[in-house]
C-alpha cells in the first residue's frame, strides 16, 4: 500500500510527464493497431479468395510471431533509428499475424452457400461484401484485434529501450532505480489498459455476435 | 413467347476434359415447371447456373423473357430471377423479414412495400408472420426451405432457379414441401427451372422432364413420356420404367385419367394427384374395373379405368 | 532478467566444475567466494579480473556478473549472496549512504566512504583504482566544434537546441539530471530520450537521433567514436573511483583476499581502463578474456 502511495505521489510531482508517456503510449498502440488492422484486413479478405497464394503468405507473417518483440525492436533500428517509427514498425509486426489469421479464417469461414445466395439475389461484389461477409466475418476478425490490442499494448512497453518512451519509461526507471513505485506507474496503467481494451473490444464483438451465435 | 430460350450452349471448365454442358438448347414457356434431372456430373447444375450467369456460358445463347443474358448487368439479370438453393443459403445474421426483403432491398423498394410484402409471402409459404423478427437458425430446416422459396419469389420474378432444393431435408417434410411448390406454382404461374437427382420428384413436380447425361440431353418430354417411352437405356434405366410396379407409383392419376362421364357409381374416389399404384390398390380392395376422380371439393372431374393402368404399364 | 538468471546459473556451474577439476589452480579448501558485478563493460571486466585472481590463489569463486544496479548489488552483498564486488566511491556515498561529500578531493571521499560503510553496513572498501569513471556529457567532436561546446554551462545556455538521450535513472538521481538543473539552471532540452542501453545511446549519438549523451569517464566508446566529454566546470560530479568492496567478516575470515585483489588497482588509470572497455564494446572481446589477456600482460597471472 506503501508502494501504491508513492507511486501516487510519483504521478503527481510528474504529471506532465505521465501524461505524455500514457499519450505516446495510447498512441504507439493505437496506431500500430490501425495499421494492421488497415493492411490486414483486406489482405485477409484478399487471401480467402487466392487459396494458392494463402498458406504460403499466413507462413510467412505466422513466422513473425517467433520472433521476439524485442529483437524486432533492435533490428528496426540500423533501418529506421531510435525513433517511433522503429517502434511503430515493430508494434505493427506484431500485431499482424492475429488480425490477418483471423481475418482469413474469418472470411474463408463464410459459408458458400451464403455467398452463392447473395450473388443470385443480386448482390454485386461490394454489396456481398458489406452486407454478407463483413458482418459474418466480424466477430472472428475482432477476436484477432483483441488478441492484437493486447499484446502490442503490453508489448509496448519495449519502445523505451529504444528511446521511444511511453510507459515503459517508468518500468526501466523503476527498474534501474530499485523503486517499486516508479515501476507501478508504468506497469499499473498498462495493465489496466490491455484489460480496458479486451473489455471494450470483447463487449463490442458481443454485441456484434449477438445475432449469429444462439 | 417463350421465357426462356437456350441455344446452343456449351460450358468448358478450364481443366476438364469435355464440355459439362454440351451444346444443350431448349425453351421454356411460360408457367412450365422443368426439371432438370440426371446424376452427379450430367451438367444439370451447371445449365442451371448459366441462366442467371453465376457461371459464364462458353459458348451459345440464352435469352430471359427475350434479352440475351449478357445484355443487361448479370447483378439486374439475377434481381429478376428467383433463386432457391439446397443449403437455404438464408443469411445468418439477417431477420427472416431482412432476409425475404433482400432482392426488393436491392431493387431500392420502399420499406412501406416490401413490409407487407414479407407477411403475404410469410402467409403463402405457410409461416406464421411472427417469424419475421426470428433469426434463420431459429427456425427449422423445412421452414428456413420455406423462408428461401419467400425470399426468391420476394420481387415477383417471372422465372425460379431452384437447385435441389429440397435435397437436404427430411422426407416428410420434403413432401410436404413439394406439394406446397405446385400449389405456388399453380397459383402464380412462374416457369421454373428445377435441378434434382430425385426421380419422384422430377416425376411428381415437373410439367417436362429434361433428362441429362454427359452434358447433353438424353430426352426432353413430360413425366408421362419419359415413363411410358424412354428414349433410350439410360433413361429407361434411370426412371426405373422397367419396374411394372414402379412405373404405377411414378405416374399421377391426372396424367392418364378420361373425361368425366357423367355417371358415378358411389364406390370409392382418387384424386388427381394420386399415383396409379394407389388407383390399382383400390381398385382391387374395392374390386371395382372404374373409379371416379374428383376435385378438393368432392365434385367429379374424371374418371380412371382398369383399361387405363394397364395401358399405362405397357405402352412401353 | 528472468532468462538471465538460469544463463547465470549455467555460468557459474560451469565456472564451479572448471575450478574442481583444475588441481593446479587450487581445490577449493580456501572457501567459495562468489563475485558479483553490475551489467556493463567495466564491471565485467573488473568481476573477472578478481575472480581469476582469487582462482589463481586456491579460491573457488563462483561468477554472478551483470546482476544489475547498485541496489540490487548493495542488497546482495549485505544479505551474503554475493561476497565481493567493483563499487565506485561516489556512487556509495551518494547513493547507498546517501551523504554530502565533505570535500571534492579523491582521497577524502575515499575515506568518507570507507568509514561510512564500515559503520553503517560492516563492509569494507579494499584499494581504489586511481581511475575516474564518473558520470559525464559527451557530445560529437562535430557538434562540439560546430557549437564551440566544451563545457557543461556552455551546454546550459543551448541546451533548448539540443537534445539529450540518457540512462533512466539519469532523470531522477541528484547526480543526474536534477542535480544538474540545481547546479547549471534550469537546462530545458529540446528532447530527453530515455535509453537504457549505453549502447544504444552511442549509437543514437552516431546516428544523429540525439546531440548529448551521458557517458562515464571510461566508456571505452568516448576514445572509440572520438568523442567530447564536456568539462564539469562547476564540479557537480564527485570522483568515481573503483574498489572492491566486501564485508569485513569476509575478509576476516579470508585476510589474502586484500593481498590478492590490492595489486590490481594501481595498474588501471583512466587511458587503461577505457582501452578494456573499448575491447570489450568496440572489438566484442569477451570480458575474461580481456580480463586474463591484462592479467597476464601485467604478471599478475601465469600464462597457461
Amino acid at each position: 500500500m506503501d508502494a501504491l502511495r508513492q507511486m501516487w505521489r510519483y504521478v503527481g510531482d510528474n504529471q506532465a510527464f505521465f501524461v505524455e508517456s500514457l499519450r505516446i503510449h495510447l498512441q504507439l498502440s493505437g496506431v500500430a493497431l490501425g495499421i494492421a488492422i488497415l493492411l490486414c484486413v483486406p489482405l485477409g479478405i484478399w487471401l480467402a479468395r487466392r487459396l494458392t497464394l494463402a498458406t504460403p503468405v499466413i507462413n510467412l507473417v505466422s513466422a513473425l510471431r517467433v520472433i521476439p518483440s524485442l529483437a524486432i525492436l533492435f533490428l528496426a533500428i540500423p533501418y529506421l533509428g531510435l525513433n517511433r517509427t522503429a517502434a511503430f514498425v515493430a508494434l505493427t509486426l506484431l500485431a499482424l499475424p492475429p488480425v490477418l489469421i483471423n481475418s482469413y479464417a474469418a472470411f474463408r469461414g463464410v459459408p458458400a452457400a451464403v455467398k452463392e445466395a447473395a450473388r443470385g439475389m443480386g448482390m454485386n461484389t461490394w454489396q456481398l461484401l458489406w452486407q454478407i461477409e463483413l458482418p459474418l466475418a466480424l466477430p472472428v476478425v475482432m477476436t484477432g484485434i483483441r488478441t492484437a490490442a493486447v499484446e502490442v499494448i503490453s508489448s509496448a512497453a519495449l519502445a523505451t529501450f529504444i528511446g521511444a518512451g511511453g510507459l515503459g519509461d517508468f518500468i526501466a526507471r523503476g527498474f534501474r532505480l530499485s523503486s517499486t513505485p516508479i515501476m507501478l506507474v508504468g506497469a499499473i496503467p498498462i495493465a489496466l489498459l490491455a484489460l480496458s481494451s479486451e473489455l471494450l473490444l470483447g463487449g463490442l464483438q458481443r454485441r456484434l455476435s449477438a445475432h449469429l451465435v444462439r | 413467347m417463350s421465357v426462356i430460350v437456350a441455344d446452343k450452349v456449351v460450358k468448358q471448365y478450364a481443366n476438364a476434359e469435355r464440355p459439362a454442358v454440351d451444346g444443350i438448347s431448349f425453351t421454356a414457356e411460360e408457367g412450365e415447371l422443368i426439371v432438370l434431372l440426371g446424376p452427379s456430373g450430367c451438367g444439370k447444375t451447371t445449365l442451371l447456373k448459366m441462366v442467371n450467369r453465376l457461371y459464364e456460358p462458353t459458348s451459345g445463347q440464352i435469352f430471359v423473357d427475350g434479352t440475351e443474358i449478357h445484355d443487361i448487368p448479370a447483378t439486374e439479370l439475377r434481381r429478376r430471377i428467383g433463386y432457391v438453393i439446397q443449403a437455404t443459403g438464408l443469411f445468418p445474421h439477417m431477420t427472416i423479414a431482412e432476409n425475404i426483403a433482400t432482392v426488393p432491398k436491392l431493387l431500392k423498394w420502399e420499406r412501406s412495400r416490401w413490409s407487407p410484402r414479407v407477411d403475404e409471402l410469410l402467409t403463402l409459404m405457410h409461416l406464421p408472420t411472427e417469424y419475421r423478427d426470428r433469426y434463420p437458425v431459429q427456425l427449422s430446416g423445412g421452414e428456413q426451405q420455406r423462408v428461401g422459396i419467400a425470399r426468391a419469389l420476394a420481387a415477383d420474378p417471372k422465372i425460379l432457379l431452384m437447385d435441389e432444393p429440397f435435397g437436404a431435408i427430411d422426407a416428410i417434410t420434403r413432401a410436404a414441401l413439394q406439394k406446397e411448390l405446385r400449389d405456388v406454382q399453380q397459383r402464380l404461374k412462374k416457369t421454373i427451372l428445377f435441378v434434382t437427382h430425385d426421380v419422384e420428384e422430377a416425376l411428381l413436380l415437373a410439367d417436362r422432364i429434361m433428362v441429362l447425361r454427359a452434358g447433353r440431353v438424353e430426352q426432353f418430354a413430360p413425366p408421362l413420356e419419359i415413363v411410358l417411352s424412354p428414349a433410350n437405356d439410360f433413361v429407361a434405366q434411370l426412371i426405373g420404367a422397367d419396374d411394372l410396379f414402379r412405373r404405377l407409383s411414378l405416374l399421377r392419376v391426372d396424367q392418364v385419367q378420361g373425361p368425366y362421364d357423367g355417371t358415378t357409381n358411389g364406390g370409392p374416389t382418387l384424386r388427381p394427384s394420386d399415383s396409379l399404384r394407389h388407383a390399382l390398390s383400390t381398385m382391387l380392395s374395392s374390386d371395382r374395373q372404374t373409379l371416379s376422380v374428383v376435385d378438393e371439393q368432392g365434385q367429379p372431374i374424371g374418371v380412371v379405368s382398369y383399361d387405363q393402368l394397364r395401358t399405362a404399364t405397357q405402352n412401353a | 532478467m528472468k532468462k538471465l538468471i538460469p544463463l547465470l546459473l549455467l555460468t557459474a556451474m560451469l565456472t564451479l566444475l572448471a575450478a574442481c577439476g583444475n588441481a593446479e589452480t587450487g581445490d577449493g579448501e580456501k572457501g567459495t567466494l562468489t563475485i558479483g558485478s553490475k551489467n556493463f563493460a567495466e564491471q565485467f571486466i573488473l568481476g573477472e579480473m578478481y575472480a581469476q585472481l582469487l582462482e589463481a590463489n586456491g579460491y573457488t569463486v563462483e561468477r554472478q556478473l551483470g546482476l544489475g544496479s547498485t541496489d540490487i548489488l548493495q542488497t546482495a552483498l549485505v544479505e551474503g549472496e554475493i561476497d565481493i564486488y567493483p563499487e565506485y566511491t561516489s556512487t556509495g556515498l551518494l547513493t547507498v549512504l546517501k551523504e554530502e561529500a565533505v570535500s571534492s578531493d579523491r582521497d577524502a571521499i575515499y575515506q568518507q566512504v570507507k568509514d561510512g560503510y564500515a559503520e553503517r553496513f560492516q563492509i569494507t572498501w579494499l584499494d581504489p583504482a586511481p581511475f575516474n569513471n564518473t558520470q559525464a556529457l559527451a557530445v560529437t567532436r562535430e557538434t562540439s566544434e560546430a557549437r564551440g561546446l566544451t563545457t557543461i554551462s556552455q551546454l546550459a545556455v543551448q541546451s533548448a537546441d539540443l537534445r539529450i538521450g540518457a540512462a533512466p535513472e539519469f532523470f531522477e538521481r541528484e547526480d543526474g539530471l536534477p542535480g544538474l538543473r540545481a547546479l547549471y539552471g534550469e537546462m530545458p532540452f529540446a528532447d530527453e530520450k530515455q535509453l537504457d542501453s549505453g549502447a544504444i545511446r552511442y549509437e543514437a549519438l552516431l546516428n544523429g537521433d540525439i546531440d548529448v549523451v551521458t557517458a562515464y569517464g571510461t566508456d571505452g566508446q568516448i576514445g572509440g567514436y572520438d568523442l567530447v566529454v564536456l568539462e564539469d566546470d562547476k564540479a557537480l560530479w564527485p570522483p568515481y573511483q573503483v574498489a572492491p568492496i566486501l564485508l569485513q567478516s569476509t575478509l576476516d575470515d579470508h585476510a589474502d583476499i586484500a593481498e590478492i585483489l590490492n595489486p590490481i588497482a594501481p595498474l588501471l588509470d583512466d587511458r587503461t581502463m577505457a582501452e578494456l572497455n573499448w575491447q570489450v564494446d568496440g572489438e566484442n572481446i569477451e570480458p575474461d578474456e580481456v580480463a586474463r589477456t591484462f592479467l597476464i600482460e601485467k604478471g599478475l597471472l601465469e600464462s597457461e
